[in-house]
């Protein structure tokens, strides 16, 4: 056997994070070798899924995943089963894979791309990979030309070569290649960490106008995001449908729920109010649908009792209209109310919406002072306000608003608001016109202007 | 099925006899209570109001209803959705009429009309309104008819305010009724209503 040259164990071997490669020799890998080419994102699809096998899942781009099996063996109770699992999950989506164990992730990797037999003891390593071409090792096209002129042709005739000629000639890094397939050297990987953010993307063969088809696809990514959601017991509440167009920008819709779900029922009704809503500027040639940040999950605990404990106070269902209502109007298009310890008109009610909107609770104006909501009782309030006073014509002796207005005989004088730039020197009368309306016009006490902000209906 | 069962179906007149098995809400106005069928505001239909303008005391009709609502005991914690109102309904207000503000959600679509029936569909069917108050300028009579369908299922109040145009058509509501104002009345004009004959009610102005 080769012994690494004292030039190359110089070297600092490559720190490994604790608990990776520490217990190497204890390691047993297993490598998924896909044989088409696959996307990055597909990839990273099978990995998250790999993660109910096993806590240690590696990407091996282009073509391949690495598992470390060891620790799941015993659940599954054995190799076999753990990889009828995969199979049985893979075969679904891809024709042609291969998986390959070995003590090591390269050997395992190299081994599966040429559909070895699985190698369970290191010692062997040597044996199983040595009659592997060459090719398998996904090293530059002209290091593979290379050691074929020099007559070159297997990872056998590699480890039979002098290291440091090796290494001199061929290159340092492969040799580290060779000493981590063959499990001399430490092989740390990064784990996988399954993105936190779902993002899911559905392509359409041609350009689609029709909405039922783009209904059909958000379902599928709805239920994408309900399967992402449960392995890694999250809930959503931010949500964006995207649609691409051939020849310009995608079109993006946000939505924002009343509280984290994770069900795929409160997921979809919203999502498909919004995407009915939705203007379609030209044909979509794909669809995505973007979850940011998603919460951990929160279930309620089920009552003791069962449905009895819940009859009597049974919470209405409120969440889901505002859901509905808000997919298809947006978030300003629903709002509730809350009430203000404000003098100024305009100002004594809240808009509520967003987040507001959810918990009754702080919303019924505990900080009202008492004594402007007794001035309020007092004094006459339309149940109607203008969002912005309206400034009337003035007639020649007489104010004019759908036709001669008949003024009420006391003003209600409000003065408030000199600190906050919001100054406001207003006398509100009751104002009567001809049709039998009664209105809430003020005089502006600075310019002598009039306005309408109201209208007793 | 006896003769009784059948009539108390909602939709069957019996004359001045009275108007079994249709639930009721209190008006608040007694003259008012007076002359509707079960005396009040029909609960699980429709009711179409066609005010002569805004700012009439259309509004004011309704608050002692939506007071009931608001703080009775039959829909805790259910909604009273403005769908569309022409204008911002004052929370100080209503809270002075004794409604409570937290039950109260206003909805503005984007683009009035099929957007309307659709946002008050939709209220009705979520079981989660006590009452739904709408301002619908156009609707045939197919849609009226599935809101009416929509209000009966979920015993929801539904008040739908009209322009005045509408009154020449049919309609299927359960009560249908035209608003004017005088100085300091309410002529309420009944045009259509399930078990009594139409009349003219006049109001005193709530102040």
């Amino acid at each position: 056997m080769l012994q690494p040259l004292t030039h190359l164990s110089r070297e600092p071997a490559p720190r490994a994070p604790p608990g990776i490669a520490a217990r190497r020799e204890e390691r047993l890998w297993t490598a998924v070798c896909l044989a088409d080419t696959v996307t990055r994102q597909e990839l990273e699809s099978l990995a998250a899924w790999c993660d109910r096998i096993t806590p240690l899942v590696c990407l091996a781009p282009p073509d391949g995943l690495l598992l470390e099996v060891r620790g799941s063996l015993k659940l599954f109770g054995g190799l076999e089963a753990i990889e009828r699992e995969l199979t049985a999950k893979i075969a679904v989506h891809r024709p042609s894979f291969h998986l390959c164990a070995a003590p090591t992730p390269l050997g395992a990797l190299w081994l599966a791309r040429r559909q070895g037999a699985n190698v369970l003891e290191t010692s062997a390593l040597a044996g199983s990979l040595g009659p592997l071409p060459l090719w398998v090792t996904h090293w530059p096209e002209d290091t593979l030309t290379l050691l074929n002129e020099m007559g070159v042709r297997s990872i056998g005739d590699c480890l039979r070569l002098p290291r440091d000629g090796f290494a001199r000639r061929v290159g340092r890094c492969h040799l580290r290649d060779l000493d981590r397939a063959l499990g001399r050297r430490s092989d740390p990987r990064a784990r996988f960490e399954k993105p936190r953010n779902f993002s899911s993307r559905i392509e359409f063969p041609n350009e689609i106008e029709d909405r039922e088809i783009l209904g059909a696809a958000l379902g599928t990514m709805v239920a994408r995001l309900v399967d992402s959601l449960r392995s890694h017991q999250r809930q959503a509440q931010k949500l964006e449908i995207i649609l691409h167009h051939a020849n310009r920008p995608p079109t993006v819709s946000g939505l924002e729920l009343i509280e984290p779900v994770h069900e795929a029922s409160r997921l979809f009704d919203p999502l498909a109010a919004r995407l009915e809503s939705m203007v379609l500027p030209a044909p979509v040639i794909a669809v995505g649908l973007r979850v940011g940040a998603p919460g951990p999950m929160r279930m309620k605990p089920p009552a003791l009792f069962g449905e009895k404990g819940q009859a009597a106070g049974r919470p209405v269902p409120k969440a889901g209209l505002i859901e509905r209502l808000r997919g298809r109007f947006g978030m300003e298009g629903v709002c509730g109310f809350g009430l203000a310890a404000e003098h100024r008109p305009e100002l004594g009610w809240t808009r509520l919406t967003g987040r507001l909107l959810e918990t009754s609770s702080g919303r019924k104006g505990e900080h009202c002072e008492r004594a402007v909501m007794k001035e309020r009782r007092l004094a006459a309030r339309p149940l109607w306000i203008l969002p912005s006073p309206l400034p009337l014509p003035q007639g020649v002796s007489r104010l004019r608003c759908r036709g001669p207005l008949r003024m009420g005989l006391e003003p209600e004088r409000i003065e408030s608001g000199w600190w906050d730039d919001g100054d406001v020197r207003r006398d509100y009368f009751t104002a009567s016109a001809s049709q039998g309306e009664k209105l809430w016009v003020y005089q502006d006490r600075v310019t002598h202007e009039w306005f309408l902000h109201g209208l007793f209906g | 099925m006896s003769v009784d069962e059948i009539t108390l179906h909602p939709g069957i007149w019996k004359g001045r006899g009275g108007h079994a098995g249709c639930r009721t809400l209190p008006t608040g106005f007694a003259a008012l209570d007076r002359y509707l069928p079960g005396g009040g505001w029909p609960r699980d239909a429709l009711t179409e109001i066609v005010p002569d303008r805004y700012g009439i005391g259309e509004l004011s009709l309704l608050m002692p209803a939506l007071a009931f609502l608001s703080v009775g005991t039959g829909y805790p914690g259910h909604w009273i959705v403005w769908i569309d109102p022409p204008f911002i309904p004052y929370a100080p207000a209503l809270e002075r009429s004794g409604i409570e503000p937290d039950r109260l959600l206003m909805v503005r679509p984007s683009v009035p009309g099929n957007d309307v029936l659709w946002a008050v569909e939709q209220a009705l069917r979520s079981g989660s309104c006590a009452a739904v108050l709408a301002w619908l300028e156009s609707a045939n009579d197919r849609a009226l008819r599935r809101l009416q369908l929509g209000a009966e299922e979920n015993a929801c109040w539904t008040v739908l305010f009209r322009p005045g145009a509408t009154l020449r058509r049919s309609s299927p509501a359960a009560l249908r009724l035209r608003l004017s104002a005088a100085n300091a009345v309410i002529r309420v004009e009944i045009i259509k209503c399930r078990g009594a004959r139409p009349g003219t009610v006049v109001l005193e102005r709530p102040a």
